[in-house]
């Protein structure tokens, strides 16, 4: 059924549809009203769920993982600064294999102090082993949720995945969202009981996170990384049932919009999408053959895919809402060229960094970021990164 | 696709505002994105919003520049002139307020302009500044494809019962009560050309700021929020009844009264945000809250 809803209120009908046991909330804007909704749901009854108040994030991170490990399905949402301060149980949580769904409502990080947008907390924790989805607006991230649940509790993967949601782009953006409903959830979400391999019982001891040296460390860091590899045979076929039953879908680890006779491409992530979508459009009308590839995975990152969809281009411009502080581009456009380096006539890639702080990623800005892009493939000198905020 | 932008206040429920109007638009067979933004929130402070409106599922998430309608919730917005930046020639503009010249002499040319007295039907129907459902009201009235059926029912569903009466004879009085001027618009608004023909090779580098990280110079004075422009309500003094005892300065949350030659304590204006709490606080009762719509009129 269509509701209008923010993403945040999205989120929380997710957690719901779900039917989450543990939540452990702490409040940080943009990401308040999750926490808030999931609360009242508990309270109103409508949710049978147990609120672990806790006095930080890094407690957040520590009690979810408790949780899961006991054999619940748990969910938690932060952003900017709660998702640094939960660096390192985030941590705990890939190492141990515990399947969770966390939301990161983007923000930027500190300092310069401030609460507006940018997925500079989201690209920080690109290493600690999670699994990230990047849904492009609220019915996507409500979908997203559902299948991080599947994805996660796979017996193949057993890892945390979080679902990053863009700060008040998304989170504070209110559209009608088609509402799955439970009994549909359910065919699709078994009970996670049923879906576990390592199981408590009575009478059983058993212990989590030991300290390990050695080829015995390595051992399991080996496995952890195999897992993260095995989730892109695993997300299309999760898709794929998800669409089987709602209808939707959303193009894989990367969706790709007009690409087949592309010779320009424009990457992004998450909100920024829409437009980008719309200026490509434009542009074809104007005869200008180029095409978008939105990153949904970001980890694992799917280099095959991209390498496949950037792979004859003559130039590609990947638009960023991050900072790789220490080498003047966006997270996307590292990881992107990293993984096209290796080809002959690799395209010319060129990175935008845009849309951070209160800065909109606008028509105007994707429409530069495509002259600029052309201009590159016709072997014009196109300084490689570009701050469109500037311009 | 059409862009609309909304302009008000903090604490006068333009979230709640275009949340409804998206319900209402769903009602209709349309599809109305909206996204609020008012930084760090506070009542008071200046709020934008942003829609767009299509007969399909609307796929940016973006701010709008362009607006084809301006729906301004606060006759405090209507002399601004970024209510108005780049609000298209022949689009429609609802406004809270009595008189069309004060939005005309803005410069904008709308094709049609409705105007309703909100701040004196809110506080007629909630005793506050609350206009978003009155403007909701005097929205249908403009927009002939939003049925004000369409709006009651949105509001009966989605917004609490508590609210409910007030809301709903809130939008009707916005929409029965609105003057809907007409104006005809000669010529055709022209787009700008694709940034893509710009011809750039490099942005620019931004200039070196300042400091050599975000610090600000204490011996400076320091600047701050326009916190003055936030209030409904300003305190105003009775000489005859105050003993000057100080009480006022002493409750002011803001510190923003302060001891003046003659003895009497007296706000800045340019910081008070008319809370109230030393009219409350004072044991003469001297300070009295008056309307800022009394000065707007002098």
């Amino acid at each position: 059924m269509l509701k209008v809803l923010s993403s945040n209120e999205a989120a929380a009908q997710a957690a719901k549809l779900a039917r989450i046991n543990v939540a452990a909330v702490y409040p940080i804007t943009p990401q308040s009203q999750i926490s808030e909704d999931v609360s009242k749901m508990v309270a109103r009854g409508e949710l049978d769920c147990d609120i672990i108040e806790v006095e930080g994030e890094h407690s957040v991170m520590s009690s979810i993982t408790g949780a899961a490990v006991a054999g619940a399905r748990v969910f938690t949402a932060t952003s900017s600064l709660g998702l640094a301060y939960m660096n390192e149980p985030m941590m705990f949580a890939a190492g141990m294999r515990v399947p969770m769904v966390m939301v990161d409502v983007t923000r930027e990080t500190s300092a310069q102090r401030g609460i507006s947008t940018s997925r500079q907390d989201a690209a920080s924790t690109r290493d600690c082993g999670w699994l990230e989805i990047d849904p492009a607006d609220g019915q996507e991230l409500l979908d997203s949720i559902l299948m991080a649940y599947r994805l996660s509790e796979d017996p193949e993967v057993l890892l945390p995945t979080m679902v990053v949601s863009d700060g008040f782009f998304m989170s504070h953006l209110y559209e009608p969202v088609d509402v799955p409903e439970q009994e549909q959830v359910d065919r699709f979400l078994a009970p996670v009981s049923e879906r576990r391999r390592t199981q408590f019982s009575d009478g059983k001891a058993m212990q989590f996170a030991l300290s390990l040296s050695g080829k015995d460390y390595i051992q399991y860091r080996y496995h952890t990384l195999k897992a993260i590899d095995h989730v892109k045979e695993v997300f299309p076929k999760v898709e794929k049932e998800f669409e089987e039953i709602f209808g939707r879908s959303y193009g894989g680890l990367v969706e790709e919009y007009r690409t087949e006779d592309a010779e320009y491409l424009l990457m992004t992530n998450g909100s920024a999408s829409g437009m980008a979508k719309n200026v490509i459009d434009a542009a074809r009308d104007a005869g200008i053959p180029i095409g978008l590839a939105r990153i949904r995975m970001f980890r694992p990152y799917p280099r095959e895919e991209v390498v496949r969809i950037l792979r004859g281009k003559k130039a590609v411009g990947v638009i960023d809402r991050s900072i790789c502080l220490g080498w003047n581009c966006g997270h996307l456009f590292q990881e992107a060229r990293a993984a096209i380096a290796c080809e002959e006539n690799m395209p010319k890639m060129l990175s935008f960094i845009d849309g951070i702080s209160t800065m909109d990623i606008t028509r105007e800005h994707i429409e530069l970021a495509v002259g600029m892009t052309v201009a590159a493939g016709n072997g014009e000198p196109v300084q490689e990164t570009n701050w469109l905020s500037w311009e | 696709m059409k862009e609309l932008r909304m302009h008000g206040k903090g604490g006068q429920g333009i979230v709640v505002g275009g949340e409804t109007l998206s319900n209402a638009f769903l009602n209709a067979g349309k599809f109305l994105a909206v996204m609020p933004s008012y930084g760090v929130e506070r009542r008071g402070s200046d709020v934008t919003a942003f829609g767009r409106l299509s007969d399909e599922p609307v796929r940016e998430n973006c701010m709008c520049y362009e607006p084809d309608y301006l729906v301004i919730f606060d006759p405090s917005q209507l002399k601004k002139p970024a209510t108005y930046k780049g609000f298209v020639p022949g689009g429609v503009i609802v406004a809270c307020g009595t008189d069309p010249e004060e939005v005309l002499s803005m410069g904008v040319k709308p094709s049609k302009l409705v105007m309703v007295d909100g701040i004196r039907i809110a506080y007629e129907v909630t005793g506050n500044n609350l206009t978003n459902m009155i403007m909701c009201g005097a929205f249908c009235r403009a927009v002939p494809e939003l049925p004000m059926e369409a709006l009651l029912k949105a509001i009966e569903e989605n917004l609490p019962k508590n609210f409910q009466k007030t809301s709903i004879l809130g939008a009707q009085r916005g929409h029965d009560e609105a003057v809907v001027y007409t104006y005809e618009i000669h010529g055709e608004h022209s787009k700008k050309a694709p940034a893509w023909t710009r011809h750039v090779l490099a942005c620019r580098e931004p200039e070196k700021p300042r400091y050599e990280a975000p610090w600000g110079n204490g011996a400076e004075k320091i600047v701050t929020v326009d916190t003055g422009t936030w209030k409904v309500v300003r305190p105003v003094l009775t000489e005859e009844s105050c003993i000057r005892c100080g009480i006022c300065a002493t409750y002011c949350p803001i510190q923003c009264i302060r001891k003046g030659e003659d003895g009497y304590f007296r706000a800045d204006l340019d910081y008070c945000k008319g809370c109230g709490v030393c009219a409350y606080e004072c044991p003469k009762k001297a300070l009295t809250m008056v309307q800022e719509s009394e000065f707007r009129k002098a």
